[in-house]
């Protein structure tokens, strides 16, 4: 097995099966009210899995193409992103009080789902060229000032959700790229304290948001869906009511088949379920952190680790939402929750993860980045064999080089 | 960037990642096992209604297989006046529909307090059925089932009556109500929150009511309702009982109440009509009652049927001077003669002979005074005085049937012994219920069987030439027995004007297949058992008797009426 693909088979079966998941659970959750609506029991599962055949096609795409190739692409992805989210707020189409949409004949397009990806690739990019920010001005300039943009344009939407995907996903970056924790933050208390404050002079959201803390207060106001969730879960019990047994979905859980899906799995598979859920998505952080691990360039590193926060932390917000622990900002969960770009924006990164995985993240590259590939690639894991010998400090750090394949062939 | 710095801050993300997943497993393992419960209650009280599913109720057949009461399906019809569009224009029609009162109609739908009014409760199906046709907004439609007595009249306060909500309120429909009832299931519906059902889960069917036969045959209780009533008819009565009972068996294949009405207009009659009074209601015998004075003087064998008594008109008891009937001088008349001449001064002397504790034995002996056990709901005991409680004059009255009250069954009963060689058997009305077997019926014996055969001569006569010749049926031998007794007034004395005039006896009398008994209460014209009540016995008596095709025991009387 060459270096990285244990990672990447991990990480493509656990896509895998969290969409074929998804695509049941979708339909389980949609199929009786699709049948009244448009007479059709699959319409939602049939849209959903030709996103999933978009979405894997793209994800093919990106495994095969370099993913450096992508930092120069950087700025280009920023202003489309920019140019998007400005257009869906006067193009788009309003649903459920939010601009989210731009509309293609039959398809719709949510540009903050590419926003996302464009501010990953933007922020790896940035991080690999600099030094970490070591204070909350370097912070501020210019990854704090292009996030606060994009969130200023979600806002409006408003997207609540993906803006904090968004800050969640680049205080990720941040932290691996080495930047003190004390910024960190201080940054995101800054971002957090506005957040809250933009919540709380709007009395409607704020009793929505804040209703996890005590959702029985209002079961039937404001609370209602996090206790429709909480008693879905619950009603599942260990084993659950079986597969499509679910009564929650049945109009009483608003938002069954995107936000809130979760309650419909912990309702019909139970804690069984649940459980397997959390752990597919525990399974997706282990795979692509160690690929941000093992990779030795700072752009795929970054770049890694902003792909994986950003499916993780969206699942963990999701997750901890749907039961109770945080607020409802309205994240839907990976791969599983019905919505097109979602899952065709969490295919493609994990397209570039399997690329950052296997093959064309050759540690030596990453530091001599003129050679090409063939035999100058032996050169160069030698040049930075000498280099991280001669750095290394600790017995581990020795160890994986010693492993490596280059160290083998040497003793 | 530090590859280094990087790393270990990979690690402490992925640290960070295994804190937030683990808190979430533990928060599913909180909700989902310690709390699965109470939230799984919570949700079963949300998603879940349980309902009734009715259970049909039992049909009632006559003995012979003829329905009686049976449950017919109907249709409730209900109507949201809220979603009414205009009730002035919705109303007539559905009054014209229904054959209800158009105002009443246009009252209920043009209500708009109220999201649900009852049109008609168990409406006709075809009308509703019409009705429904219309497809008028805001009316909704609902099978239920209705209580339907297919032979109208007939045996109305016998069966009595099952209301709206499919209960019995009276009559057999009453003391049968848990058989015919069955049991209602029970089913589990879930339902979102627009009321749609998701899900049903029967978890108990509904049994139906078991069907039920009664000992009453339809055309017996027919005939014997059409004479009952043309003879209150014909003498201006108050009301009336006939019942005709099976000696051997204690079957009452007749029990009719005079005046009737149509078991379906239950609720529209008065409680007086309800009644059935054969069971309910008591009445002073007067002379049908002599048989038990007779029958305990012979059984105790103070006296043989033909020792003679020389009998003035007049005896005076106590305080009182009782007389017989008719004006005569004294006469010696034998036991039989008491009997068929219907003497009181003669039935007072052999009550002498016995004594008032004997006497009151033999009352209780032929079961006056308690309840026969028929299986009809609220049968009276009538009112007969213990033997301590007596007066001085008590003796002048009870052995001719005075200061003592039986229900018509008691009477009818204790002549059906007789007809049975000296066997009381208890009478019934139910032949079965469901699958099972009949029931062994109890039975005593409260005189021999030659005493028995001794009493039924001395009925014969009666009929022969004693005060019920009107009771004579062409081809059978009759015996029986009138009763003229002059009804309690209120101020503790009789009426000289209210009387029951009633017959009892049975046919033919050497091989009894019936007892027939006919009270009717305060005949105008006519006061005598013998005038009033015999012919209707005769009526009754001679058309069941064809019926039952049984063969006459008299066929040179046959000859002899029939030949020109």
């Amino acid at each position: 097995m060459t270096k990285g693909q244990f990672e990447a088979r991990l990480l493509l079966l656990v896509s895998f099966g969290l969409v074929a998941f998804g695509l049941v659970m979708v339909y389980s959750a949609t199929s009786a009210s699709a049948a009244l609506e448009n007479g059709d029991p699959a319409y939602y599962v049939k849209r959903q899995a030709i996103y999933a055949a978009l979405g894997l096609v793209l994800m093919f795409v990106f495994a095969r193409f370099r993913f450096q190739a992508l930092r120069k692409l950087a700025p280009v992805l920023v202003t489309t992103s920019l140019g998007l989210l400005t257009a869906v707020l006067v193009l788009g189409s309003t649903v459920n009080g939010a601009r989210r949409w731009l509309t293609f004949g039959p398809a719709a397009f949510q540009p903050s789902e590419l926003a996302k990806l464009a501010l990953a690739v933007w922020a790896a990019a940035y991080l690999a060229r600099r030094r970490p920010p070591s204070t909350l001005k370097e912070l501020w300039r210019p990854i704090g000032a292009l996030s606060c943009v994009f969130a200023g344009l979600l806002m409006l939407e408003p997207d609540l959700g993906t803006t904090i995907a968004i800050f969640v996903m680049l205080a990720g970056m941040l932290l691996v790229a080495g930047t003190p924790v004390r910024v960190l933050g201080a940054g995101l208390s800054i971002a957090m304290a506005l957040g809250v404050a933009a919540i709380w002079f709007e009395p409607y959201r704020r009793a929505r948001i804040f209703s996890f803390v005590n959702p029985w207060h209002d079961a039937q106001g404001a609370g209602f869906q996090i206790v429709q969730a909480m008693i879905g879960l619950g009603s599942g019990g260990i084993f659950g009511r079986g597969l499509g047994q679910s009564i929650e979905k049945a109009n009483f859980l608003p938002e069954a088949h995107t936000d809130m899906i979760f309650a419909i799995i912990g309702e019909e598979l139970g804690l069984v379920g649940a459980t397997a859920l959390i752990a597919a998505y525990a399974t997706f952080a282990y795979a692509g952190l160690r690929i941000a691990l093992r990779c030795r360039d700072p752009f795929g590193k970054a770049l890694a680790t902003g792909v994986t926060v950003l499916v993780c932390g969206q699942a963990a917000i999701n997750i901890a939402a749907v039961m109770g622990l945080a607020p409802l900002t309205g994240i839907p969960l990976p791969f599983v929750s019905y919505g097109g770009s979602s899952l065709i924006v969490a295919l493609a990164g994990v397209g570039i993860l399997l690329n950052i995985a296997v093959g064309h993240g050759g540690e030596a590259r990453a530091q001599v980045r003129d050679r090409g590939r063939g035999n100058g690639g032996a050169r160069a894991a030698g040049a930075r064999r000498r280099r991280g010998a001669a750095k290394a400090r600790r017995p581990s750090e020795l160890r994986r080089v010693a492993g490596s394949r280059r160290g083998a062939t040497r003793s | 960037m530090s590859g280094r710095v990087a790393n270990r801050r990979i690690r402490l993300l992925l640290a960070v990642f295994a804190i937030v997943f683990g808190v979430t497993l533990v928060r599913a393992v909180w909700l989902q096992g310690v709390r699965a419960q109470s939230l799984g209650r919570m949700a079963a009280s949300q998603h879940r209604t349980t309902v009734d599913l009715a259970a049909n109720r039992g049909t009632i057949y006559d003995s012979a297989g003829v329905q009686l009461a049976l449950g017919e399906q109907a249709i409730t019809v209900y109507a949201d006046p809220l979603q009414i569009r205009d009730a002035t224009k919705v109303a007539p029609a559905v009054a014209r529909i229904l054959r209800l009162d158009p105002r009443q109609v246009y009252e209920k739908l043009s209500d708009r307090k109220h999201g649900f009014v009852y049109v008609e409760r168990k409406a006709d199906a075809a009308r509703a059925a019409r009705l429904q046709r219309l497809h008028i907004t805001g009316l909704g439609f609902y099978p239920e089932e209705r209580r339907f007595y297919p032979q109208h009249g007939i045996a109305a306060q016998v069966l009595g009556y099952a209301g709206i909500d499919n209960h019995g309120l009276s009559g057999l429909e009453l003391a049968l109500d848990k058989p015919l009832a069955g049991r209602a299931g029970r089913e589990t519906l879930v339902r979102d929150p627009l009321g749609h059902v998701l899900d049903s889960i029967v978890s108990r069917p509904a049994r139906n009511g078991s069907e039920v036969s009664l000992t009453i045959n339809n055309v017996i209780q027919a005939q014997a309702e059409q004479v009952l009533r043309q003879t209150v008819q014909r003498w201006h009565a108050k009301d009336g009982t006939a019942i005709v009972l099976d000696p051997h068996t204690g079957a009452v294949l007749a029990m009719a109440v005079a005046p009737s009405y149509d078991a379906n207009n239950f609720p529209g009659v008065s409680k007086d009509l309800q009644r059935n009074r054969a069971v309910t209601d008591t009445y002073e015998p007067g002379s049908t009652f002599k048989l038990v004075t007779v029958a305990g003087a012979l059984s105790t064998g103070l006296v043989t049927p033909q020792e003679k008594f020389r009998l003035p008109y007049e005896i005076q008891v106590a305080d009182r001077r009782i007389h017989d009937a008719e004006l005569r001088g004294t006469e010696t008349m034998s036991v039989a003669t008491i009997l068929s001449k219907s003497s009181n001064v003669g039935a007072i002397t052999l009550a002498q002979l016995l004594g008032k504790d004997r006497l009151a034995s033999w009352i209780s002996r032929f079961d006056f005074g308690r309840p026969t056990g028929i299986d009809f709901p609220g049968e009276s005991q009538g009112i007969v005085l213990p033997a301590d409680k007596w007066s001085g004059s008590t003796i002048g009255n009870v052995p001719i049937g005075q200061g003592i009250a039986v229900t018509p069954i008691q009477m009818a009963s204790a002549y059906a012994a007789i007809a049975n060689g000296g066997m009381w058997t208890k009478p019934h009305l139910v032949e079965r219920v469901g699958d099972g077997l009949a029931k062994p019926v109890a039975r005593h014996r409260i005189v021999t069987r030659w005493i028995a055969h001794e009493l039924t001569s001395m009925l014969q006569n009666v009929v022969l030439d004693g005060t019920g010749t009107l009771a004579r049926i062409p081809g059978y031998h009759v015996a029986g027995k009138t009763g003229t007794a002059a009804k309690p007034d209120s101020q503790g004395g009789y009426s000289t004007s209210k009387y029951v005039a009633s017959f009892v006896g049975f046919a033919p009398a050497t091989r009894p297949r019936i007892v027939v008994l006919v009270t009717v209460d305060e005949p105008r014209g006519a006061i005598w058992g013998g005038v009033v009540a015999a012919p209707a016995f005769k009526a009754i008596a001679q058309q069941t008797l064809q019926y039952l095709s049984a063969p006459p025991d008299a066929p040179a009387q046959v000859t002899a009426t029939s030949t020109p």
